[in-house]
């Protein structure tokens, strides 16, 4: 389906937001992705970054890591692009309704989880305690930084950032994001914890995350494959007895957790 | 006002440490301010003590020739600071206090002396230490994957 | 005659010859065995004298050989060396254009509509792997549409089978010899005393066209001499595979010694994804043309075997030949069954023929988990 790029924004190096402005309604869950075409070049599974409560925009934070990512940021607003989707599994918002919701995201994972944070924040009375940690690289890859600021603002969200490495112009934490995880309040028996970012990220997060007495059923993690049909069909993003774009990206962590331990499954 | 010994004893570092062993090391500790600029230890010198970290945060920071300061990680309360204090070496950083820092300072020579006195106290510090080394350790490692780029 | 599913009729050499030209009158398109380059393949087909009569074969890892038969039969072979799945996954297959209009999009569908297609002798293997196939591209909760049409339009006439080859194994799958489900027809070839076909009606088009072929009601004796055939058949299976716990078998020893041992002798060609009648991984190639407006996705079929089949940002998931020999093994007979209630093997043995090393499915499968030797 043809989209119109709205707005092409710049967030950090190498990095850009479209807001596509679908022609009808565009309903979709968080956590689930939709796979952009760039003309003539292909097609690249992309999460959707946007509020799901807006059905009138649709928001995909892309990075440029290939030629299909290339082609789609050499488009500018007012451009068409082709859009496939949504696909995939979803945020476990309903499980986290009443408990307390802990996001960990890392890098460019922050995209994949705003609008779940969205989401918890609109319907804020429903959970408990909310906690965003985030890891960057370094400050000046802070993704949606001036939005993280607002999110800290708050009294009901408690935010914290870290970053691996950084000059004189940081004055938050310096690390990893487990330090803040081996530190955040949480109480782990009323505690979901949605983790995106790297594989190894999300790996240490999980284990920080059980030596802190959360149960493996408790945390949720998105997962990357190499997506091309987004509907089961196509055997590319296998893994184990799954594949990733249908009964991924988003997975209950000790449903996957063997799996991503092993080498090349 | 609390005594030095019962503050001691509340430091996450010293948690659960035997009330005889905090009266062991108390004569070795001292409670220190920083301000906001100073340094706990600076690169290339000898480290007298360590430090256990009660409220601000420090920075481990190097420099390069051109002037740019590069923060490693920071430290926060409850750390450690100066774990490179089990061997004589002098420091390999700059640690910065990056507001009012309120640390315990545990003099080395005088730790050093008590830990071979007691075995039991050395024992308890020693293996506290290695955890903490270790926690360091595997989130430096984390950090040396650089998984963001 | 009456005909109904499950009736059994005979046809002779004419009869058979009167149906292939029926269903030819309604529409469809013959697509039969033929012998060519020393070969069973598969080919569009006029009738009954495109058939390979009296061609047999010899099928042993990693070699495929056409021997002459005694007698004129016209399916005493085993399996085509390539898999039907072509007739309803095509290996290339355009599905849109995309056109560039000033900054919009206009999209138009590329697929034409194809002729419906009739099956002529797919073995029971193969008509087993047709519906092993539905599982996963037609009768899951996004069906492809393309694959669904086609095969909603064919014609199934399924031979049972009474020449199993060296590397068949059918029978530890219970895909054959005889076929049970899947097709509209299924003739058993009979040669003694004269040349006949015994047929079993399954499915209501199956009757229908039957019936305007004037078959004779088979007898008792019809019936007993196909039931020897497909028995003597169940007894001359070159392979057998033992199912018994083995998808716990595999899954638990994914870290097996014999994976490092087959991905020495694997050269990772992707022969077996090719050659096997269930693989249906695709990817899509995208193209445009030299101005550049319009663009074509094009379909093509993909291999688990290939380097950037499993390509993220940063490099393969699977880099190496023990990940992909693992990962197609395993998803063939263990997670295949988690994805979708069936192995992914019927037991064709094409991928034990057409290996051109030789490895052995049903070897690799029954050392994998064995006590190190």
């Amino acid at each position: 389906m043809p989209m119109r790029i709205g707005r092409a924004g710049h967030d950090i190096d190498g990095v850009f937001t479209w807001a596509l402005e679908p022609s009808a309604p565009f309903a979709f869950e968080p956590g689930q992705f939709n796979m952009l075409y760039a003309h003539g070049v292909g097609e690249v599974p992309i999460s959707i970054s946007g509020d799901p409560n807006d059905f009138s925009s649709l928001h995909h934070t892309i990075r440029v890591v290939g030629n299909v990512t290339e082609a789609l940021a050499a488009l500018e607003a007012g451009d068409e692009v082709g859009v496939r989707g949504p696909f995939g599994s979803t945020w476990p918002l309903a499980e986290a309704s009443g408990q307390d919701v802990l996001f960990v995201a890392g890098g460019l994972g922050l995209a994949p989880l705003r609008p779940a944070i969205l989401s918890v924040l609109t319907r804020r009375s429903e959970f408990g305690q909310v906690t965003i940690i985030y890891g960057a690289r370094s400050p000046t890859d802070i993704l949606f930084r001036a939005e993280l600021e607002r999110w800290r603002g708050r009294f009901d969200v408690t935010l914290e950032a870290i970053v691996d490495h950084s000059g004189t112009d940081w004055y938050g934490p310096v690390g990893v994001v487990t330090r803040l995880v081996a530190e955040a309040e949480i109480e782990p028996e009323y505690c979901v914890a949605m983790l995106c970012g790297p594989e190894i990220m999300m790996r240490f997060t999980a284990r920080e995350l059980e030596q802190r007495g959360l149960e493996p059923s408790q945390i949720w993690v998105s997962l990357e494959r190499s997506m091309k049909c987004g509907v089961g069909l196509c055997g590319h993003c296998q893994l184990g007895g799954t594949f990733v774009c249908k009964d991924g990206p988003v997975y209950r962590y000790d449903r996957v957790a063997s799996k991503l331990l092993l080498r090349g499954l | 006002m609390e005594d030095l010994e019962s503050i001691l004893q509340k430091h996450s570092f010293l948690a659960d440490l035997r009330p005889e062993h905090v009266k062991l090391i108390v004569g070795c500790a001292k409670n220190l301010r920083f301000r906001p600029g100073e340094f706990l230890a600076r690169e290339g010198q000898k480290e007298a003590c360590m430090y256990l970290i009660r409220r601000g945060t420090v920075a481990i920071e190097t420099h390069a020739p051109n002037g740019e300061t590069i923060c490693i990680e920071t430290l926060m309360p409850g750390d450690v600071l100066g774990i490179s204090w089990v061997t004589p070496a002098t420091a390999h950083f700059d640690c910065r206090a990056r507001d009012t820092v309120i640390a315990f300072s545990l003099d080395h020579d005088c730790l050093d002396r008590k830990m071979r006195e007691d075995a039991a106290l050395g024992y308890a510090i020693t293996s506290r230490l290695l955890d903490n080394t270790y926690q360091r350790l595997s989130r430096l490692r984390l950090q040396q994957l650089d998984v963001y780029r | 005659m009456q005909c109904s599913p499950g009736s059994q009729s005979v046809l002779d050499a004419g009869g058979f010859e009167r149906l292939l030209a029926l269903l030819r009158s309604d529409g469809f398109v013959l697509v039969g065995p033929i012998a060519r380059d020393g070969a069973i393949q598969l080919s569009a087909i006029t009738g009954i004298e495109d058939l390979p009569r009296g061609v047999g074969d010899e099928q042993s890892p990693g070699r495929y050989r056409l021997r002459p038969r005694e007698d004129d039969a016209l399916f005493g072979w085993a399996v085509p060396s390539q898999p039907w799945k072509k007739q309803f996954l095509p290996s290339r297959l355009d599905l849109v254009h995309i056109r560039r209009k000033g900054s919009a999009l206009e999209v138009e569908p590329a697929a034409a509509e194809a002729n419906p297609i009739a099956i002529i002798g797919a073995r029971p293997c193969e008509v087993a792997a047709m519906r092993v196939q539905d599982g996963v591209l037609r009768d899951g909760p996004h069906p492809d549409s393309d694959y669904a049409a086609r095969r909603e339009a064919a014609f199934v006439l399924a031979v049972n089978c009474g020449t199993p080859s060296g590397t068949c194994f059918c029978v530890s799958m219970d895909t054959g010899p005889r076929a049970k489900a899947g097709f509209d027809l299924a003739a058993t070839e009979l040669m003694e005393p004269n040349h006949r076909f015994l047929i079993e009606v399954g499915s209501d088009a199956g009757a229908r066209v039957l019936e305007r072929v004037a078959a004779t009601p088979a007898t008792d004796g019809d019936i007993a001499a196909a039931a020897d055939l497909v028995a003597g058949a169940a007894q001359k299976m070159g392979r057998a595979l033992d199912n018994k716990g083995l998808t716990e078998r595999l899954l638990g020893n994914l870290e097996h010694p014999r994976w490092d041992d087959v991905a020495e002798r694997c050269v990772g060609c992707g022969n077996c994804t090719l050659a096997c009648p269930t693989c249906f991984c695709t990817n899509v190639e995208d193209s445009s043309n030299l101005g550049g407006d319009v663009a074509t996705r094009t379909r093509t079929w993909d291999s688990c075997f290939a380097l950037d089949f499993a390509y993220i940002h940063g490099g393969s998931v699977r880099p190496t030949l023990r990940a992909r020999y693992r990962q197609w093994l395993t998803h063939k007979l263990a997670t295949w069954v988690e994805q979708f209630g069936t192995s992914g093997c019927v037991g064709c043995g094409r991928c034990i023929t057409w290996c051109p090393v030789g490895i052995d499915l049903t070897v690799e499968a029954g050392a994998v988990g064995e006590a190190r030797g």
